[in-house]
């Protein structure tokens, strides 16, 4: 009988093609591994998986983004504004003015001594080791020779002797001897065997030509290659007259041109503005088609920023929480566990550190890295190494915490009972209890990083500018005026933070549900 | 248990000489020393001694002429007898600035603590009960929203709405333009006015966390097996809520919470900028970042004696509330 | 405009601005230069002139309180220690004349801690022989007046000199009791005044050697300066003509009886109000101030310092009772106004901000609910670039180095319009001389000889003209800075530098302390001139310093190549301490901050010096003028900006027609706060 028993068992031959049957348990019912479990609670769970999603919509559109938006983190973009310009200046004369002989030099030191000597009423004054001899030659009007006495080399006045056109040029004996005549008061003066009349407004004519014109209103272009013709010196003169603000020149052609003229009481004298388009950076432009987020207060493109800023921000939160955990757990899994002097040790070095406080530490940091001149990346490695440093007691502590309670359950016993080793029990059966807290943690930790990365930059420690990072570019808001005008500065950013960490918080949330075996779904 | 504890506060004044040696380590360390910071401005005035001149006098003047060890033994030494010095950019006796800034800040500390205590754990209670319905949605997000600002982002946000638009509050500073004119309840009633925004700042800022750790402690509590058996037994809903999963809760609440005691003198540095508040968060940064060593020698330590005794009782609080936990 | 009122007792009246307004101070002034190049500075104070606490104002309070500024321990910011003031270094030094020590430590001193036996017997032997001389002088000069007889005692003669001795007296004892009766031991005062021909130099011919100042450690106990003659005046006597001083001289006065200690004040005892070198006294009221201005202290709590009205102030009791002063965030101050928690403010003054009072207005920056007043900052902004750290071979002062400098001065210049424009818009503007427009010796357009700074190539010929765009602009100033360099010495190939001379190098750095936010006006002109400069095949390097401290200490130590900076102005345009190098004594005593620039030029050095020891303005001006071509030919100091401040008022509380009117960078609003009314 067990012959046939053993055969009908065991005799495959019969059942080639059918399939194997079994009793057991496994083949009943589909069981999965427990990570496999976790994830399949975890994707039940639609908020934690709206926040997964928001979390991959955050890297690709920083990484991803970051790669092909066309402009460059740092690109400035340029406008042309309308701006008020200094196109001349007005004043009545009331300093020296010199002109000098063709091949003589009379540099400015000579012109200051000029001015005292002439104060003295001196007949000669050294300036840069070479002797002039003044002769006061009219009301106002000095001529300056050289120590003999012999060569003119230029003259002083506080008349000004302008041709009329931009092409004539006044030789300068001509020049001196048109001062000389209006400062005496003279009506006619010979030059070069030609006489030329002195009218009472100060023009110099040759017959019925004009040849140069006198006056006590020094009219100045800023730009050394305008020049303004006699008619536009005269209207303006006539505006500055009447004292009106505006003032319409109108040439020979017809053709007009506006300018604005404005008064400095310190200085008494008149400058005339010209409406000018002046590039500028682009700063706060609104949305466009080029800059879909406008553009920041420096004049570059909004959106592309936020796509590195985001790049930073995620950089730094996951390295820094990364660095936090791994030092957290660890010690704080041998503190909770070893109990004893370990325990102690571990804490009082946690104490430590909790009292020591993080600002001053930063500020040196930031100092010495200035120092070193280093690359603003390698920065901001340095500057997530030390956050991370500085973050992980408080993980610690939380660690120690659990497994001092979970250290005594019933579980815990049994583990020791079965004579799995130690190592093991700490891994594989203590810490995964503890890691429902410890992701609760870790989000909250990775949102609150990246807050701290952003009051750091509002306090100057953190990225530096040009780079962007999402902390800097709100930094802005703190302007009130730019907080209501300018919504597209700051909502994107406040919103990209605000969705990041959000989604962060949602993920772990969904994670921490999903790993616990108790949940009733 | 005493043992512990005795031992605990031994270790404590040690670690506490060590924790200020290391600050004054990094104080002396820090970039901008206050003295050469003075002696530069001084040496830049016409006619003026050199530098090196300025920071001889100087350094004799405010003691910094030794090292670094000898100047921390004599600072200890002041210390113990209760001579904190003056602080150099405040010009008045450390203890003095320290009394008047510190006050203001615990006080907004301390009602904002109370405030969020009051606010975010019957929240977390009540979005642990309503798991996963909409009220736990609500509640969760809001809370990460607000959690998830920087704070001068919600400060600036406040003032602008609160302030500018419905100039329901003044923007900031402690006492309004007529303060000398009022009556001693109308002067109260309006440093209270002037501490709503400040506090409302803090609050918002902080229920986050706290709704969520209540939330998740209560969760797992729920879970438990001896919650299944008071339900089995019958018990109303709100008694097994109230009586036994929420005291089970407490439990890390309370050391956590325990913790946070030097948070109260800390300050909120942002806040108090932003709202103009001379609180001790904003003069000690000021300190700090000025290279002023008497004042923040004086608060460094301060703040590292509230920590380590903020630990302790966290600790002793862990050990007393739940009796599973045995500390050697 | 910054001019000094002499008057200000009965007042005096000056045009500005069309309108002549009348100023009047708490005393008189009247400077008198004398011919042996020293000053008196004599002041009368008003007789009325009463403290908030009741206590009348007499010129004792101002002998304390200069004197608290110039003790050796003061730390304040008042630097009136270190003006020429006759006595000063004695005071504070403990410095003497050799002469003076020898002379009191007598002829059998054996201590020669401070002078050699042979010196000291040098002196003596010449000291007495000149005693002798002095004597006889005076003898005969008498005789030869007929006031004496040939053959007359010693005595005889100086009874008519005005003294009168023993008749057996000799020679150098009449001198010693002359010196010690008539002028307390000082010799020279005596030789100076009653001699009958000899200075003190004929009498000792190696006089010179003992003019040396000698350290000893014991300071003269007051100040020979500062003279009190009479209650309500006094004089201040200076070594020499120095245009700065008058402006050192404007002190506070503070109270002696509050401050100091009445009981410790006899000026003829050289007893001041307070124990020399001990002002624990003054530093222990830093925080309760009284004084005798308009408004009087009451105390400083919740950040808010409370002022009440002073009645027995001397222009008249101020009109508003209340004055508070609040310290507030400055994004807070345009909001504070609006919105009433604030009347009166000066926020950071830059194209938002002028955006956000216009559009608080409704379009103007004066209007119904602001109105604004800007001023010109007292200071300007600016590149500097050091000049022994960017120079070709070994000298700071080759035209080969001045070019590479200009090489780079020009391309920064250029991009100044777009930085500035774009930061402060109208605001503020671009300037082109190292000196603030606020002070009068600041070159103007309309003055002859003014140039846009760095707008011109090599040669010497402008590569600007009126109708260039910005882009036509910044290839001219590419062009020209590359003229630079090639004569310079660097090797120019193909529009690009190759090769740098030895000395120099292709790249250079720049340090901006922006705190690291970039949030700095030149930031962006460095940003630009960096892609320019790259064009050209130069790396310049931009570091942007989060600490401001470290670029000083880095110029300090003479490391900084380049650097972006401002500098905050003074009322006189004094140059020496910045530009001064002393480069003719081997740069011994140069100016406090020339190792910034370390411009070191021996003709600047004198033109700043010229410049300081005259009053007369159109000189000065001239001169700095002068001065300022011979900077901007340095290419040390590329000129960029001048801001302007604001203050802003609510013009719905305030009545503005009350308020300080023609409001200047140096008549600010406060001058005359006890005229301002709310509505």
């Amino acid at each position: 009988m067990s012959e046939d028993k053993n055969m009908m068992n065991n005799a495959p031959s019969e059942n080639e093609n059918s399939q194997q049957y079994s009793l057991n348990d496994d083949r009943r019912v589909r069981t999965l591994s427990p990570g496999a479990l976790v994830a399949r609670r975890f994707l039940r769970n639609r908020v934690a998986v709206t926040g997964l999603v928001i979390l991959a919509f955050m890297f690709v559109f920083s990484f991803i983004g970051g790669a092909i938006t066309p402009y460059k983190e740092d690109q400035l973009f340029y406008r042309n504004n309308e701006q008020k310009k200094q196109y001349a200046a007005v004043k009545e004369n009331t300093e020296y003015r010199y002109t000098t002989a063709e091949g003589e030099k009379f540099p400015s030191v000579a012109q200051a001594k000029f001015v005292m000597a002439a104060k003295k009423n001196a007949e000669s004054f050294e300036a840069s080791k070479t002797v002039y001899t003044i002769a006061k030659e009219g009301t106002d009007f000095y001529a300056i020779y050289s120590e003999d006495g012999s060569t003119l080399i230029a003259t002083a006045a506080f008349d000004v002797v302008t041709p009329p056109n931009a092409d004539d040029k006044i030789p300068f004996d001509l020049h001196y001897a048109i001062l000389k005549a209006v400062t005496n008061g003279e009506k006619s003066l010979d030059y070069e065997g030609k006489t030329y009349t002195v009218s009472a407004d100060g023009e110099i004519l040759d017959g019925t030509t004009e040849v140069a014109y006198a006056g006590r209103y020094v009219v100045q272009p800023i730009m050394s290659d305008v020049f303004l013709t006699r008619s536009f010196k005269a209207q303006l003169l006539e505006a500055i007259e009447a004292g009106s603000d505006d003032f319409i020149f109108t040439d020979e052609d017809g053709t007009t041109a506006d300018y604005k003229i404005s008064y400095d009481a310190k200085t008494l004298s008149y400058s005339v503005l010209q409406t000018v388009e002046t590039r500028v950076f682009d700063t706060y432009h609104e949305p466009t088609k080029e800059h879909l987020l406008g553009t920041d207060r420096n004049g570059m493109d909004m959106l592309t920023r936020l796509m590195y800023g985001g790049r930073v921000s995620l950089y730094i939160g996951f390295i820094v929480v990364f660095i936090e955990t791994i030092i957290g757990v660890v010690l704080g899994g041998l503190s909770g566990y070893c109990g004893g002097w370990v325990d102690n040790l571990i804490m009082r070095i946690v104490d430590i550190f909790y009292c020591i406080p993080s600002m001053p530490i930063i500020i040196i940091l930031g100092a010495a890295m200035d120092a070193m001149r280093m690359d603003p990346q390698i920065r901001m490695f340095y500057l997530m190494l030390i956050l991370g440093f500085l973050g992980w007691p408080g993980i610690a502590r939380l660690v120690r915490g659990q497994i001092l309670s979970l250290r005594e359950q019933e579980f815990m016993t049994a583990a020791e009972a079965t004579g799995i080793r130690a190592s093991r029990r700490i891994f594989r059966h203590l810490i995964p209890n503890v890691i429902p807290q410890l992701i609760v943690t870790m989000t909250m930790s990775l949102g609150s990083t990246i807050i701290t990365e952003a009051t750091l930059s509002f306090l100057g420690l953190g990225v530096k500018f040009p780079f962007a990072s999402w902390g800097n570019i709100i930094n802005d808001v703190n302007d009130t005026y730019v907080l209501t005008n300018y919504w597209f500065i700051w909502i994107p950013a406040g919103v990209c933070l605000l969705a990041t960490v959000l989604a962060f918080n949602l993920v772990g949330d969904g994670l921490r549900d999903a790993f616990d075996p108790k949940m009733k779904r | 248990m005493k043992k512990y504890i005795a031992k605990r506060l031994i270790i404590s004044v040690f670690i506490l000489i060590f924790v200020a040696f290391i600050i004054y380590v990094l104080m002396r360390s820090l970039p901008t020393s206050y003295l050469e910071q003075v002696a530069r401005q001084k040496s830049m005035q016409p006619g003026s001694k050199s530098f090196e001149e300025w920071m001889e006098q100087l350094s004799a003047t405010y003691g910094m002429d030794k090292g670094i060890i000898p100047g921390f033994l004599a600072w200890a030494g002041k210390a113990l007898r209760g001579d904190f010095g003056d602080s150099w950019r405040w010009t008045v006796p450390v203890t003095e600035k320290f009394k008047d800034s510190v006050w203001i800040s615990f006080i907004m500390g301390g009602i904002a603590f109370i405030l969020e205590i009051l606010i975010a754990i019957p929240l977390g209670v009540i979005a642990a009960t309503k798991q996963y319905t909409k009220t736990d949605y609500t509640i969760t997000i809001v809370a990460l929203a607000c959690f998830s600002l920087p704070t001068f982002f919600f400060a600036s946000l406040l003032k602008l709405v609160f302030c500018v638009k419905l100039g329901w509050f003044d923007l900031g500073g402690l006492i309004g333009r007529n303060y000398e004119n009022l009556s001693a309840a109308a002067k109260f009633a309006d440093r209270a006015h002037h501490l709503v925004l400040p506090i409302v700042t803090l609050v918002v800022i902080s229920i986050g966390s706290l709704m969520r750790y209540t939330r998740t402690n209560m969760l797992e509590v729920l879970n438990a097996d001896y919650i299944r058996t008071a339900r089995a037994k019958g018990l109303s809903e709100s008694k097994v809520i109230y009586h036994h999963a929420f005291r089970n809760t407490l439990i890390p609440l309370v050391t956590m919470l325990g913790g946070s005691l030097p948070g109260l003198f800390a300050g909120a540095l942002i806040t108090e900028t932003l709202y103009s508040i001379p609180g001790i968060g904003y003069v000690s940064y000021q300190s700090m970042v000025a290279g002023d060593i008497p004042f923040s020698m004086f608060y460094l330590v301060f703040m590292a004696v509230l920590t380590l005794i903020g630990n302790l009782i966290s600790d002793i609080l862990y050990a007393v509330v739940d009796p599973r936990v045995r500390i050697a | 405009m910054g001019a000094i009122i002499y008057k200000g007792i009965e007042g005096e009246t000056i045009p500005y601005n069309g309108t002549d307004y009348t100023y009047y101070g708490p005393a008189d002034l009247e400077v008198t230069e004398n011919q042996d190049g020293t000053v008196f500075y004599d002041f009368t104070l008003r007789d009325d002139l009463v403290f908030s606490d009741g206590e009348p104002v007499t010129i004792d309070d101002v002998i304390f309180s200069m004197y608290v500024v110039c003790d050796p321990t003061y730390d304040g910011s008042a630097t009136l220690f270190s003006q020429p003031i006759e006595g000063m270094q004695e005071y504070r030094s403990g410095m003497d004349t050799l002469f003076n020590l020898i002379y009191a430590a007598g002829e059998d001193n054996t201590d020669f801690t401070f002078w050699t036996q042979e010196q000291q017997d040098k002196f003596w032997s010449e000291l007495n022989a000149g005693k002798e001389t002095f004597i006889k002088e005076i003898c005969d000069y008498c005789i030869a007046a007929g006031l004496n007889a040939e053959g007359d005692s010693v005595a005889a003669c100086l009874k008519n000199w005005g003294f009168e001795f023993d008749d057996a007296i000799t020679a150098p004892e009449a001198f010693d009791k002359m010196v010690a009766d008539g002028y307390a031991g000082d010799v020279l005062e005596m030789v100076g005044t009653e001699t009958a021909g000899s200075t003190i130099e004929d009498l000792m011919p190696s006089y010179s050697e003992y003019t040396i100042g000698v350290e000893t450690g014991e300071s003269a106990p007051n100040i020979t300066g500062i003279q009190k003659t009479g209650d309500y005046t006094m004089r201040v006597v200076a070594t020499k003509v120095d245009a700065t001083l008058i402006y050192q001289l404007a002190t506070a006065i503070a109270p002696l009886h509050y401050y100091g200690d009445k009981a410790q004040y006899d000026y003829d005892n050289n007893q001041f109000g307070f124990p020399k070198g001990d002002l624990s006294m003054v530093r222990a009221k830093t925080t309760e101030p009284m004084g005798a201005g308009p408004y009087k202290f009451v105390k400083f709590e919740n950040g808010v310092v409370n002022f009440e009205a002073n009645d027995s102030y001397y222009l008249g009791a101020p009109k508003t009772k209340y004055v508070n002063f609040r310290e507030v965030q400055d994004q807070d101050k345009l909001n504070g106004v609006v919105t009433g928690t604030i009347d009166i403010t000066d926020p950071s003054f830059h194209v938002d901000a002028a955006a956000a009072i216009s559009a608080e207005n409704g379009g103007e920056l004066t209007g119904d609910k602001i109105t604004t007043d800007t001023v010109d900052n007292l200071g300007y902004g600016y590149i500097g670039i050091n000049s022994h750290n960017v120079m070709v071979g070994d000298d700071p002062a080759s035209e080969e180095s001045k070019n590479l400098r200009r090489a780079f001065a020009t391309i920064f210049s250029v991009y100044r319009d777009v930085a500035i424009d774009s930061y402060y818009g109208e605001v503020a503007s671009v300037i082109n001389y190292p000196i603030s427009n606020t002070s009068w010796a600041a070159p103007q357009p309309t003055d002859d000889g003014y140039e846009i700074a760095f707008s011109e190539d090599v040669e010497g010929n402008p590569i600007y003209t009126s109708d260039m765009d910005a882009d036509a602009k910044y290839a001219a100033a590419k062009a020209a800075a590359l003229g630079f360099f090639e004569a310079a010495g660097y090797t120019v190939a193909d529009g690009k530098v190759t090769a740098a001379p030895e000395g120099a190098k292709m790249e250079y750095e720049v340090q901006i302390p922006a705190d690291g936010s970039g949030d700095h006006p030149s930031f962006m002109i460095l940003t630009l001139a960096k892609d320019a400069l790259a064009e050209l095949g130069i790396n310049l390097i931009v570091t942007d310093l989060t600490n401001s401290s470290d670029l000083w200490t880095g110029l300090e130590a003479g490391q900084v190549e380049m650097w972006c900076a401002a500098w905050g102005a003074t009322v006189d345009p004094d140059m020496y301490q910045i530009y001064y190098s002393d480069v003719a004594n081997g740069g011994a005593q140069p100016g406090g901050s020339n190792y910034m620039y370390q411009i070191e030029d021996e003709e600047l050095d004198s033109m700043i010096l010229e410049a300081r020891e005259s009053t007369d303005q159109e000189y000065r001006k001239a001169m700095y003028k002068a001065c300022l071509d011979t900077i901007i030919d340095w290419a040390c100091e590329i000129p960029v900006y001048q801001r302007q401040n604001a203050i802003i008022f609510s013009t719905e509380r305030v009545n503005m027609d009350t308020v300080t009117p023609d409001i200047t960078t140096f008549y600010g609003w406060m001058q005359e706060i006890q005229n301002i009314e709310l509505k």
